[in-house]
């Protein structure tokens, strides 16, 4: 890093800030983008107990929807709307006929079944879609550049942000203001319990599947334009989504916001000042927290 | 086993002549069984018996290979016997080493973290250059075995490769099936079942778990070792999620069951492979499907589904994991 700026005079001074300042939120826009992926993952484990890796495929086939529509309507906002209506769809018949079932053989089997269920739909995308990236233009309003500290920043970059920023709210909103959110994070700490009271759990972690399958559908969207859409995108976020519901501690969502944001800022500058290993920190530090605090940063079970 | 001795020597007297049955290109492909097989075996001492469902299995795997490949590197006229029981011993350690941080949690916090040692070991082999070769993988040579006569056995020959292979694979198998029979196997079992009835019992769970865990690395180490040495290359691969994946595919498909269940998984996957990758390019769709399939309506796998069909059963392990709730 260092060598590489600079070295004297205020201008190397507020180069090297200017750089600082975008790379810190490069790692917010990720951490925010991640932040959607992961917050689907850790309510569903948080509530019925399974590591949904299918999620990784769901976050897929958000961005490949969200291809085929712009590709047919040239309408990168019905794609916003389209493609989590379908993934939301097919997460809930995920749910309601392959792990509903699948539920009386333990939690390995779900796992597994859901391992399955990630193997096939990216092999199904590659045959449907092929096997190379896929170029999504950035919508026409949001291409461009704005002025960021004496810098440019782009502004579909900003963009992403301002959608997770506004889904997390919402979801703040719904969860601690709602009935259904009052539900919902009771069914997260004693699923029994909230059953016995006379609710319908199975229907209340249906919803919640479905809706997690969609939010990782969005942000496939939302990061299409950014990143491509990809048939190795799923596996790459999945281990980073792991991460995050892991240092966050699984079934907390505040906790996933943390993790993410966290991973997000690691691997902006990991990359900028240890490029060589970026990847070794974020795999260690998970190691690192399921060995010393395995209930997360935020998490209750332990 | 014991009720028909003849038959097991008849068994493995026509493995030992299938050399004079197949092509090289068939030949080939019963080796690469072989140590998968082994492979997916060891995976299922810690899943199947323990309940400990590991996502990293190709951690000690990957180290075995490697350990063999910078031994036969850097010692020169080490004989090969001699670095490949180095190599699975390293993966043995490896293993000693992961599973004291791993065997301590449970479920899905286990397979996370046992996931997170492989890639992270993975990421080592990547960038760690000078020792590994990083992407481009450690080219393995395989000297020839000079027996004490003088004879020399040719190791470029498939056929040699394969008596060698096979006679290792079987003496681990025989010594794994052995150590599941020893009370110690069956506190593995134990602390699937209720592991904290076990420790009320005053059973030691976590050397139980740890031991489990040591030997089945140490036995992946020495399918590590078979692959690495057949391949004549180990690369980062090795070490990589797709074969920590692979190695469960199998294990369910032949089912968790019985202990060569994994076993069948592996020659079954492996030749349906070798036929759909022929068939079809998107061979791995119709795997998934097959692995969704077989754990929504037969999870107990092929054995199981064999064992349904015939009312025909001997396997070992007891299957019924009960759906615990889960805490790390």
């Amino acid at each position: 890093m260092r060598r590489s700026l600079p070295r004297s005079a205020t201008i190397g001074r507020t180069l090297r800030g200017v750089i600082y300042a975008t790379q810190a939120l490069h790692g917010v826009v990720y951490g925010m983008l991640l932040f959607l992926v992961s917050s689907g993952l850790t309510l569903v484990f948080g509530m019925m107990g399974i590591l949904n890796i299918a999620h990784a495929a769901f976050y897929m086939l958000g961005a490949y929807v969200a291809y085929s529509t712009v590709r047919l309507t040239g309408s990168f906002w019905l794609s916003l709307l389209v493609a989590p209506i379908v993934v939301g769809v097919l997460g809930a018949l995920v749910e309601r006929f392959f792990l509903r079932r699948t539920h009386a053989f333990g939690h390995a089997y779900e796992l597994l079944l859901t391992f399955g269920l990630f193997f096939m739909f990216g092999e199904a995308i590659r045959w449907v879609w092929g096997n190379y990236p896929l170029q999504i233009p950035v919508p026409s309003g949001l291409s461009g550049s704005v002025p960021f500290m004496g810098g440019q920043y782009p502004v579909y970059r900003l963009f992403i942000l301002a959608v997770s920023v506004v889904i997390c709210a919402v979801m703040g909103l719904v969860l601690l203001r709602t009935r259904v959110g009052i539900v919902i994070r009771s069914a997260v700490s004693d699923a029994e319990m909230v059953s016995a009271l006379g609710i319908n759990t199975p229907l209340v972690s249906l919803g919640v599947f479905s809706v997690g399958s969609a939010l990782a559908a969005l942000a496939g969207v939302i990061a299409a334009p950014f990143l491509q859409a990809d048939p190795s995108m799923g596996a790459a976020i999945l281990t980073d989504a792991f991460v995050v519901i892991v240092i966050g501690g699984f079934g907390s969502l505040l906790g996933a916001l943390l993790a993410a944001l966290m991973i997000g800022e690691l691997q902006s500058f990991g990359v900028l000042w240890f490029p060589q290993f970026a990847l070794v920190f974020q795999f260690l530090l998970m190691a690192v927290v399921l060995i010393l605090r395995p209930q997360g940063l935020l998490g209750e079970k332990g | 086993m014991s009720r028909a001795p003849w038959l097991g020597a008849l068994a493995v007297a026509a493995l030992y002549a299938v050399p004079w049955m197949l092509d090289t290109v068939r030949l080939r492909m019963v080796i690469e069984i072989l140590y998968f097989g082994l492979f997916a075996v060891s995976f299922n001492l810690l899943f199947g018996y323990a309940g400990l469902l590991s996502f990293g299995h190709a951690a000690s795997f990957g180290v075995g290979g490697y350990a063999v490949g910078l031994v036969l590197k850097h010692v020169a006229g080490v004989p090969l016997v001699v670095a490949m029981a180095l190599g699975a011993l390293a993966g043995a350690l490896a293993g000693l080493l992961i599973g004291a941080f791993c065997v301590r949690l449970r479920g899905t916090y286990f397979a996370l973290l046992t996931l997170a040692f492989s890639q992270f070991l993975n990421a080592i082999a990547l960038k760690w250059r000078d020792v590994t070769r990083g992407d481009d993988g450690l080219t393995v040579a395989v000297p020839d075995i000079t027996l004490p006569g003088g004879t020399v056995i040719r190791m470029a020959s498939a056929a040699n490769f394969y008596w060698l292979a096979l006679t290792i694979v079987l003496l681990s198998l025989w010594a794994a099936w052995r150590f599941t029979r020893t009370p110690l196997g069956n506190a593995g079992v134990l602390m699937r079942e209720n592991d904290e009835r076990a420790a009320f019992l005053g059973y030691n769970v976590f050397a139980t778990k740890l031991i489990m865990f040591t030997v089945a690395s140490g036995f992946a180490a020495v399918a590590g070792v078979l692959f690495a040495t057949f391949q004549r290359l180990i690369s980062p691969a090795a070490l990589d999620l797709p074969i920590g994946t692979e190695v469960v595919f199998m294990a369910v498909l032949g089912g968790t069951g019985a202990f060569l269940g994994p076993f069948l998984g592996a020659a079954v996957y492996i030749v349906v492979q070798d036929w759909l990758s022929k068939t079809s390019e998107h061979w791995p769709f119709f795997m998934g499907l097959a692995f969704v399939l077989m754990i929504l309506f037969a999870h107990t796998g092929l054995v199981g589904l064999l064992g349904a069909l015939t009312g025909w059963r001997r396997g070992p392990v007891p299957q019924a994991t009960p759906a615990r709730p889960e805490t790390a």
